[in-house]
């Protein structure tokens, strides 16, 4: 009697060790999984940034172009202030919303004088979880002076996880 | 044999915290970070080649094309050279920019003596992305300007 309540005892221990190690492990899993999809999430997150810098930064509407050439990494500061206005009409907006997603896309002068902050494009999240800052040079050229001025377009994304 | 068992147990648990770790520890969104840099890095050069300095209304390419050949010899309103003018000039947008958004970076240039006193910032020790732009100065005379950004 006594050395098969022993028996027993054992298997009971067996089993408590068994199923222990079951549930950490399927934690431990669940956990890694959880991780690995919020990692996934912050690389779409910092693609979908990227992608967003890009298409603004080759926007036909804003280029410079010259005898039908455009000249790479440059705004038109002419265009870019009527475009700015533009983008203030609601439908308007909606329509780049396919471009840009919820994003704000802002355009200023660093060098040499500072004067020009303009938005390209505004459209944020009222609640988001994360907000992804791209910074990128750009040129703006000025066709009334002839000029070009060292400028910094701002990309903000959102994203809701 | 229960000794066994335990061991077993042990090395397996000691195996998934030690890839628990590693999986936690590493780095996110490196991928996204890495394209990300060599746009800027090509962007910079050719925004800040492509500006118009308060010079004669030259370019900044200009001025640092004139430096490199004459060692400075055209004067700009302001009564500098055109080598001290580059410099200022590149020294405000790095520090505008770069700088300021906590980037570290090192600017340096080769092919000619007046320019090669010339450079920004501090090489980077580790990881980097590095451009070297050509630039012309006449026909066989190039100049070869260096931007890295540490990553």
């Amino acid at each position: 009697m006594k050395k098969a309540q022993i028996q027993l005892f054992e298997t009971i221990g067996v089993l408590v060790v068994f199923f222990f190690l079951l549930i950490a492990g399927a934690v431990f899993y669940f956990k890694m999984q959880e991780i690995s999809i919020q990692n996934d999430l912050a690389q779409q997150a910092h693609l979908r940034s990227l992608q967003a810098t890009q298409r603004a930064m080759f926007l036909p509407e804003l280029d410079c172009s010259f005898i039908g050439v455009p000249r790479e990494n440059c705004f038109d500061v002419l265009k870019l202030k009527a475009f700015s206005k533009v983008m203030q009409d609601p439908h308007v907006l909606q329509t780049y919303f396919g471009l840009f997603g919820y994003a704000s896309i802002n355009v200023s002068e660093a060098y040499p004088d500072k004067p020009f902050v303009g938005w390209m494009y505004n459209n944020p999240l009222d609640e988001y979880r994360s907000a992804l800052k791209s910074l990128s040079p750009v040129l703006l050229y000025d066709p009334v002076a002839n000029q070009y001025a060292f400028g910094v377009m701002e990309v903000v994304t959102y994203s809701t996880h | 044999m229960e000794i066994m068992g335990l061991a077993i147990i042990v090395i397996l648990v000691s195996l998934g915290l030690l890839f628990a770790v590693r999986f936690m520890l590493k780095p996110q969104s490196q991928q996204a970070e890495r394209a990300k840099a060599p746009v800027l890095v090509a962007n910079f050069l050719n925004t800040m080649l492509g500006t118009t300095t308060p010079c004669n209304k030259r370019t900044v390419k200009e001025l640092i094309q004139d430096c490199a050949l004459t060692g400075g010899s055209t004067m700009c309103p302001d009564g500098q050279h055109s080598c001290d003018e580059a410099r200022d000039i590149m020294s405000a947008l790095f520090d505008d920019t770069l700088k300021a958004w906590h980037k570290d970076y090192h600017f340096s240039m080769s092919g000619a003596t007046p320019i090669e006193a010339i450079s920004f910032g501090t090489p980077c020790t580790g990881a980097r992305e590095k451009k070297v732009h050509p630039l012309p100065v006449r026909p066989g005379f190039e100049i070869s300007l260096a931007l890295e950004i540490c990553q």
